[in-house]
């Protein structure tokens, strides 16, 4: 297995530039051979493979009921993505949204409890998104501060704090916040702290599509957005260049936890019309996925996300039809990430076989 | 003081779910491979492990002896393990994907793959998935001599639990003995801190990285069989699992990447995680016990960074891959 | 942007396979009018050997009534969701599957199923163990327990009589005649069992006391097990349980100890250990909802049977290891439920803070979660599941305590 860079029948040269419709290839293939080996599980209960994909897609896309769940979890999935892109590009590896979303999540919640009686409804969600912005944001700004002070090691910190988070939140829920006594369960919000709806799904679409182009505009077209790219080469380089590395990244990462927490804010305003400490299932994980496989490019997310919510969405359907586990739809995305992340390797580096080394050199 | 030892002897047998898992994730990262995927992995080792101890003893039938059992519970738990991570190991070594994003990848695939294994498991044997008694008491068998349980305070603490915690420390001290008294385990070492350099002296990173990674896997996965055969009473549990092998990598920091800390650490976890049944303090609600080991983890983190004593850090290069034509 | 057009193929290969395999889905279609299709869905599955475990044979029974009657029930069962939004994910399935009737197993599924019922009017929506639905104005949203108490009662005695046999025999001065409780939370449906479980065991066991230990979980095996290890390491010699896994029992067969279970037989997997054991019979109410639903008639929108019409039931005592006598005991307690003879909540047998409790409210109608109107207690009994089918019963009696 450890040929590739060790055994003299092969080696590598990076690619410099690689035909477009190559790379496209490469892309669709690895998809493809994603969906061929996700039949395993799918044979392995007896379902016919082709008529399980059909159900995936049925019972996901093709009728206006279904589509609108799936849309409903693909917009966090969207949401999140895009919060996790700068603090990557930055290589910052922020893999606390989870906590970030529920930390927002559990500060839009309070004033959805407590001042839905006082403030009219425009006004209320207002209140709820800033809640949870600034919660979502100030939470992010914890481990980001020991990073630029101690540079204590990111990925490990924020991994962390989500579980800190959603201990708080399970507090709440069985505390403070329960409703009907020992029920662990908060009361549903009122009428007014919860999202409309536009097209029947929540508006929060509407908001993460408007954020993927402030995003890409944030990335590409700003001086901030400049500076993250610049750290994300190299922050030496940002240093001599005279950047403060430290605020920068405490700045990223609090405009991450922001959106994150807006983040929070949907799912509870918007499809949960509750809080419990399992109010992000996963998002801000699988979030990353989805950023990192469309090269942090803000459009490419929503195909991704859509991507796998469909798996998602779509399981829940193939489980009730076909009596298929529901897991399938863990193991298929799983796989999915397996492949396209590889793919990359393949449209970044070309392997040059023994022999016809030579030859291969000099067309290129 | 009896609190102290019943909350110790309850801690471990929690602590020696959690000591697998951490002790594989050490071996891990001490080659610099971040691999988050352990939640996943100790999922596949929990399911497969079952299915090897479920299906042996439906193979025999009643004839079915308890070490066989054991046995095949670890191979087939250490091989699932293994499996799972030498996908990791592809990915991140070979073919250079980023290490945070494949290991939460494969935290996703393998939980989806334990949860699908235990459920197909109920679905094709329709409803119930458990092992006999005869099997179960032979998994939680305590195995010291009535003589040593018998001791007062030493006997409960020491000598009352089952072959899984013994293995689980021998592991940890030939683990000890490995990274510091053997050639190869300096070696390793050196291949996490800086891998250019080992390279540069002649050692096969690649190689180092790609065992490490899978043996640690395998290691990691144990933890899953050992929950689901002691803890959970060997019944597949769909949720059971979810969120110890996190709390496995937060524990690898606690100790500070050493198998002998992860000994007393992983004890005083598993206590931690339970310690709101047997202690309860006024000012504290129950729910909070619980993240208790994931504070206390932000502050050894916290204070090790602010130290910056060179033997307490992570490997030097963690998570970051190394490219050789980079160099 | 490249990759967008790129799973856009990906996209029209996959409905291109859609198309071709689409054909097989027509067949699922139901036309005549003795078949009805029901959604069941789960907090978790078989496995747990408890809770949905436990409904799953209720499913089961009730096809198999049915189908005696000529009625054929196509089941659309939906395991280990949720209590969150993906509960209301599995309702909108189980009613695009076509399902007429839905019901959902958990007590928290209800909000959520709450979200959907207003686009389903022509659904029936079941809501078991919970309590919303039934005064919530509409038609079409139900609730139903049963009176599980009776035979938490019933295992009580079991467990009493055992712990007098302990106290005859001089295995344990009455002093240490302690029950230890592993309870999922402090909430109303587990103190009324426990309550009842207590009764029971005094009635024969006059100096019995009891430990209440919560696990702020439904399902968590590690804390139900390592719960029940603490409550023995505090001296309780016989341990019961209001949890959804089997694990008590393993720990109190582990250390020697007595135990009664919950939703299942666990003399099986605790053979020394566990005497008998209580559950609700599901089949009961499936097959009455059903019939009544393809007759045409109503459904009760607040269901709720006890032990005299079998919805009720103990599971197989253990002989080899109850107390002598047990057998005949139950009988006689079971017939005394049945009749009204025995009232489980007796106010002549409890106190609460030294005082007999002489009023309770049962219902709770302006939302401040403290229950308001409909007395409970009345002729010298508290009555419980009277006023609503989920259990109301929340004093805190003389002689239980609660450790956390």
């Amino acid at each position: 297995m450890s040929n590739v860079t060790r055994t003299p029948f092969v080696r590598l040269a990076k690619r410099t530039d690689i035909d477009p419709r190559r790379a496209w290839i490469i892309r669709v293939a690895s998809i493809v051979i994603a969906l061929v080996l996700g039949c395993i599980p799918m044979l392995v209960t007896g379902t016919n493979p082709v008529e399980a994909y059909s159900v995936i897609v049925q019972g996901s896309l093709l009728r206006p009921v279904y589509f609108r769940q799936t849309v409903k979890i693909a917009i966090p999935l969207l949401a999140c993505a895009l919060a996790i892109a700068p603090c990557f590009k930055m290589r910052f590896w922020n893999i606390g949204a989870e906590g970030q979303i529920t930390i927002g999540a559990m500060c839009a919640t309070y004033f959805a409890l407590y001042w839905a009686d006082r403030v009219p409804h425009v006004m209320l969600l207002l209140i709820m998104f800033l809640a949870g912005v600034v919660g979502g944001g100030l939470w992010a700004l914890i481990p980001a501060f020991f990073k630029a002070k101690w540079n204590t090691n990111e990925t490990l910190f924020t991994l962390m704090m989500n579980y800190i988070a959603i201990g708080i939140v399970a507090w709440l829920q069985g505390g403070p916040w329960e409703g009907r006594q020992g029920s662990q369960i908060i009361p549903k919000f009122a009428d007014a702290a919860r999202l409309p709806n536009v097209l029947g799904v929540h508006i929060g679409w509407i908001f993460s599509l408007v954020l993927v182009v402030l995003m890409y505009f944030y990335m590409n077209k700003t001086k901030q957005g400049y500076e993250i790219a610049v750290i994300g080469d190299s922050t030496n380089t940002a240093r001599y260049a005279g950047m403060n590395v430290g605020y920068i990244m405490m700045r990223t990462m609090a405009i991450s936890g922001a959106i994150s927490g807006f983040v929070g804010f949907m799912i509870v305003a918007g499809a949960n019309y509750t809080l419990y400490s399992g109010v992000a299932d996963g998002v801000g994980f699988t979030a990353i996925s989805v950023a990192w496989l469309s090269q942090l490019n803000p459009f490419a997310m929503i195909v991704i996300s859509m991507l796998l919510a469909v798996l998602d969405k779509g399981s829940t359907t193939l489980q009730s039809r076909l009596g298929v586990p529901a897991s399938v739809s863990d193991i298929i995305t799983g796989i999915l990430l397996f492949t396209m992340l590889s793919c990359e390797f393949f449209i970044n580096y070309r392997l040059i076989f023994r022999g016809r080394a030579q030859d291969k050199e000099d067309g290129k | 003081m009896n609190l102290l030892v019943t909350l110790i002897t309850a801690g471990v047998t929690f602590g020696t779910v959690l000591m697998y898992g951490t002790l594989g994730e050490i071996l891990t990262e001490k080659s610099g491979n971040l691999n988050l995927g352990v939640e996943g992995i100790m999922y596949m080792g929990g399911a497969f492990g079952l299915a090897g101890a479920f299906y042996y003893e439906k193979a025999v039938g009643a004839a079915a002896s308890g070490p066989v059992a054991i046995v095949l519970a670890l191979l087939a738990a250490f091989v699932a393990g293994c499996a799972a991570s030498a996908i990791y190991s592809f990915l991140t070594i070979t073919l250079r994907t980023n290490q945070n994003v494949t290991g939460l990848a494969l935290s996703i695939f393998g939980t989806g793959v334990g949860q699908f294994v235990g459920e197909f498991m109920r679905l094709s044997e329709g409803g119930y998935v458990a092992l006999s008694n005869h099997l179960k008491d032979s998994f939680a068998a305590a195995i010291m001599p009535d003589f040593l349980q018998g001791i007062p305070v030493i006997g409960p603490i020491l000598f009352s639990h089952t072959v899984f915690f013994y293995m689980a420390v021998v592991l940890a001290v030939l683990m000890h003995l490995y990274f510091t008294r053997t050639r190869s385990g300096l070696y390793l070492r050196a291949v996490g801190e800086s891998p250019a350099t080992s390279d540069a002296a002649g050692i096969n990173t690649t190689r180092y990285k790609y065992l490490a990674t899978i043996i640690g896997g395998g290691i990691s996965a144990i933890g899953g069989m050992v929950y689901i055969v002691t803890t959970a009473g060997c019944v597949w549990n769909h949720e059971g699992l979810s969120g110890v092998g996190w709390l496995a990598v937060a524990l690898v920091i606690f100790c500070i990447w050493r198998p002998l800390n992860a000994i007393w650490g992983s004890v005083i976890f598993g206590a931690m995680m339970i310690m709101y049944l047997r202690v309860s303090l006024p000012f504290m609600p129950q729910q909070l016990y619980k993240i208790l080991p994931y504070v206390v983890t932000v502050i050894v983190l916290i204070f090790t960074s602010m130290r910056n004593s060179r033997d307490k850090q992570p490997p030097a290069s963690l998570g970051v891959n190394y490219f050789r034509e980079e160099r | 942007m490249k990759r967008l057009s790129l799973v856009l193929i990906v996209l029209a290969m996959v409905s291109a396979m859609v198309f071709a395999g689409g054909s097989s889905e027509s067949a699922a279609a139901t036309g005549d009018s003795n078949t009805v299709k029901v959604g069941l869905i789960c907090i978790g599955d078989e496995n747990d050997q408890g809770y949905t475990y436990n409904f799953i044979r209720g499913r089961d029974e009730a096809t198999e009534n049915l189908a005696a009657e000529g009625i054929n029930v196509e089941w659309v069962t939906i395991y280990n969701i949720g209590e969150d939004s993906s509960c209301v994910d599995a309702n909108i399935e189980a009613a695009e599957q076509g399902c007429q009737i839905i019901i959902n197993n958990s007590y928290g599924f209800e909000p959520y199923m709450l979200e959907v019922v207003d686009d389903y009017p022509e659904i029936t929506f079941i809501s078991c163990t919970s309590y919303m639905s039934w005064n919530d104005g509409r038609d079409n949203t139900h609730n139903a327990f049963a009176n599980i108490y009776e035979g938490r009662y019933i295992a009580g005695v079991v467990a009493g009589m055992k712990l007098q046999q302990m106290i005859d025999e001089g295995q344990i001065t009455p002093e240490q005649a302690v029950i230890g409780y592993v309870g999922a939370f402090p909430f109303a449906e587990v103190v009324s069992g426990y309550t009842s479980y207590f009764l029971g065991a005094r009635s024969v066991c006059p100096s019995v006391t009891m430990k209440v230990m919560y696990v702020s979980s439904w399902s968590d095996a590690t804390a139900e097990s390592d719960a029940a290890l603490a409550l023995i390491d505090q001296g309780c010699v016989l341990i019961s349980q209001h949890s959804d896994n089997t694990t008590p029992a393993t720990a109190a067969q582990s250390r020697g100890v007595f135990h009664t279970g919950y939703n299942n037989d666990m003399t099986g997997i605790a053979p020394d250990a566990s005497l008998i054991g209580t559950r609700i019979d599901w089949g009961i109410y499936f097959t009455e909802a059903i019939r009544a639903y393809v007759n045409g008639e109503e459904i009760p929108q607040d269901w709720c049977k006890g032990m005299g019409e079998g919805a009720v039931v103990m599971t197989p005592l253990n002989e080899a290891i109850a107390a002598p006598g047990t057998a005949e005991k139950i009988a006689e307690v079971e017939a005394a439920i049945a009749d009204g003879s025995l009232e489980v909540f007796d106010t002549s047998t409890f106190t609460v803070g030294g005082q007999t409790v002489t009023t309770a409210m049962a219902l709770d109608t302006d939302g401040d979660f403290t229950p308001d109107s409909v007395e409970a207690v009345h002729d010298g009994a508290f009555h419980e599941s009277e006023a609503q089918s989920a259990p109301y019963f929340t004093l805190r009696i003389d002689g239980i305590v609660e450790l956390n």
